[in-house]
């Protein structure tokens, strides 16, 4: 018996091999009863082992048909928005679904997804839970296509599925959430290496902050290449969470920087805009404030929670300021594309 | 929230459920009267729960008048139907078999007050009369409730009716009796009876096409969809066994249903449920 609704379950991986090992064939056998799916796997340009993996310990899923294997040399940095857009696009299926490399579908999911779009063609589903499960997004084909697919100007970590969902649900759609706890499972990581390919911390190389107050704060991270990011943070309120933090302008600000010395870099904006910092000798932690000198920040921790905030801010400035009235993403003719060669049929030549 | 009892015997339950519950709580319902109503059939008693937007006084009144309209002009059936037990009932309850409760506090929240499905299954009920309780029609009817439980996947459906198959216990002679009976159903009709169930799946299966005009099952589906949308908790036993009493289904066909259905997904997708 063959069911109308074909689901596709789509994934990209960089670097990320370590993780598929772990779901990619539960993820398979828990849903292969379910006749008319295909996982698609994109190799955004890994450098592990991926292609041997798939060709020899994936084979009869490759024969089977059920795997679809794609592969791209091109980006030389995770692209969150791009890369998904990318694998979507490539999806044959009626829904297509998000399924990030560390997550469970758990058994029958794809049974569930078929159920759910039966009492209503007009929905999105997503996991109700804000945890390694949010990017999970099942949505028809059509839907995704129509509202352009994720944002590709957020480039880095977080909000982008906030963004899309939003363009989804503003397009008329309704988003139903799912709370099954035997659908949500992942793989326990540190965010830290949820962004560790992406392209906005990448190559960075020293970063140093000056406290302002206790919810005022100014960030400069220098990259290998000789440039720069710069910007203001803020808490909106003074008691909240760090979770709440935004970035004062609307982008970061670039441009290239000299060292002069131990305790002065010299900053030129792209504005043509210079400007010569101070650093203290001390290091930083969460708890100094100073006034006016920056401090490079050595602690792993807080290093992590500050290449968080430099992936994250943007998008979500951009998601709070300027989607509440656009249903489409702003993405250019091309979204979503890029060169890829199908390795699956390579392979199943073989 | 009214609490109607009606002392009717259950054999006479089904004519009095079409002929006076149907037509006069529709027209109630459209009239803005009443907001919802839920029934459940009893041995010898139907009970109606109303939620009433008029004063209740005036309301009672309203429906014993109708009542006892409807049943002076069916009083031959009724009196003839089984006369000890209408004698008793008449005894027991001179006003005209029935008896209104009113309770004051209601729990809204309750999925079984707010996500009432009686006038579908009074519908439904409808069809199955006309139909002569035809065993496909009963069959596919229940696949489709099952469904709408949250039978997305063919195990869970096992699952399910096995759960719902296990609330039943009958004498084991009785028991030999029905498995014969459905081994002759499935002797005579087997390839029929699963082409059909696999169509049912199919349709189940489908998106909803709101441009599409909805086939039977297709429209009972998308009604049924509600009891469970949106509701964490769910009791499919108490569900079931509702769904069950509104539709007057007996023990000995919900069994050999459920046991269609099983046999029907263990030998497609191989699943051994020992």
């Amino acid at each position: 018996m063959k069911l109308k609704n074909k689901i596709s379950f789509c994934t990209v991986s960089m670097n990320r091999l370590y993780h598929l090992k772990e779901t990619l064939v539960r993820n398979i056998e828990d849903n292969i009863d379910y006749e008319n799916i295909e996982f698609v796997l994109l190799d955004y340009n890994s450098n592990d082992d991926i292609k041997s993996w798939v060709t020899n310990d994936l084979k009869v899923y490759l024969d089977m048909g059920i795997l679809k294997f794609y592969s791209t040399n091109i980006p030389e940095t995770f692209h969150r928005s791009h890369s998904r857009n990318v694998v979507m696009k490539l999806a044959t299926g009626d829904i297509i679904c998000n399924l990030d490399a560390d997550n469970y579908l758990g058994k029958d999911f794809a049974y569930f997804i078929n159920y759910q779009f039966s009492f209503s063609g007009n929905i999105f589903l997503t996991s109700a839970f804000a945890d390694g499960s949010t990017g999970r997004v099942c949505v028809k084909k059509d839907d995704f296509l129509a509202v352009k697919g994720y944002d590709e100007r957020m480039s880095g970590w977080g909000f982008e599925d906030d963004d899309l969902y939003n363009r989804l649900t503003m397009s008329g759609l309704k988003n139903v959430k799912f709370n099954n706890s035997e659908f949500v499972e992942f793989i326990w990581h540190d965010v830290e290496e949820s962004f560790e390919n992406d392209i906005n911390v990448t190559g960075v190389s020293a970063m140093y902050i000056q406290h302002k107050s206790s919810f005022q704060s100014t960030l400069l991270f220098l990259f290998q290449d000789g440039k720069f990011k710069y910007g203001n943070i803020e808490k909106p309120k003074a008691e909240e969470d760090a979770v709440n933090t935004e970035l004062v302008e609307d982008t970061w600000q670039t441009g290239t920087f000299t060292k002069q010395n131990n305790a002065h870099i010299s900053l030129t904006f792209t504005n043509d805009i210079t400007k010569k910092i101070h650093i203290a000798t001390t290091e930083a932690t969460k708890n100094t404030v100073t006034q006016d000198a920056f401090i490079r920040v050595t602690d792993s921790i807080f290093k992590g929670r500050l290449l968080l905030l430099l992936t994250s801010l943007e998008n979500k400035k951009l998601y709070k300021n300027k989607f509440a009235s656009l249903q489409t993403a702003p993405n250019p003719e091309n979204w979503g594309e890029t060169i890829i060669q199908n390795l699956s049929k390579s392979l199943q030549s073989c | 929230m009214l609490e109607l009892i009606f002392f009717i015997p259950k054999e006479a339950q089904k004519k009095m459920m079409l002929e006076f519950i149907k037509p006069t709580f529709s027209e109630l319902l459209n009239t803005g009267e009443i907001s919802s109503f839920v029934y459940t059939s009893y041995p010898k008693r139907l009970i109606l729960e109303v939620f009433t937007t008029e004063e209740n006084q005036v309301f009672n009144e309203q429906i014993s008048t109708k009542w006892k309209q409807y049943l002076q002009s069916e009083y031959e059936y009724f009196a003839a139907f089984k006369m000890t037990e209408v004698q008793t009932l008449f005894r027991e309850f001179p006003q005209d078999y029935i008896k209104i409760l009113e309770h004051e506090h209601v729990d809204e929240s309750d999925p079984f007050y707010t996500k009432d499905t009686s006038l579908l299954n009074l519908e439904i009920l409808e069809c199955l009369v006309e139909n002569e309780y035809d065993f496909e029609y009963s069959l596919c009817l229940v696949f489709t409730y099952l469904y709408c439980l949250g039978g997305y996947a063919p195990k869970i459906y096992l699952e399910q009716s096995k759960e719902l198959l296990n609330t039943i216990e009958f004498f084991p002679s009785t028991k030999e009796k029905l498995n014969a009976e459905v081994t002759s159903i499935l002797n005579e009709n087997e390839k029929e009876i699963k082409e059909r169930l696999d169509e049912l799946f199919i349709e189940l299966n489908a998106f909803h096409e709101l441009e599409s005009a909805p086939t039977t099952f297709s429209k009972w589906k998308l009604s049924y969809g509600m009891l469970t949308n949106n509701t964490e908790i769910i009791d499919i036993t108490l569900l079931f066994e509702k769904f069950r009493n509104q539709l007057f289904f007996s023990d000995a066909e919900i069994y050999m249903i459920s046991t269609i259905i099983i046999n029907y997904f263990e030998e497609k997708y191989c699943y051994n449920f020992v």
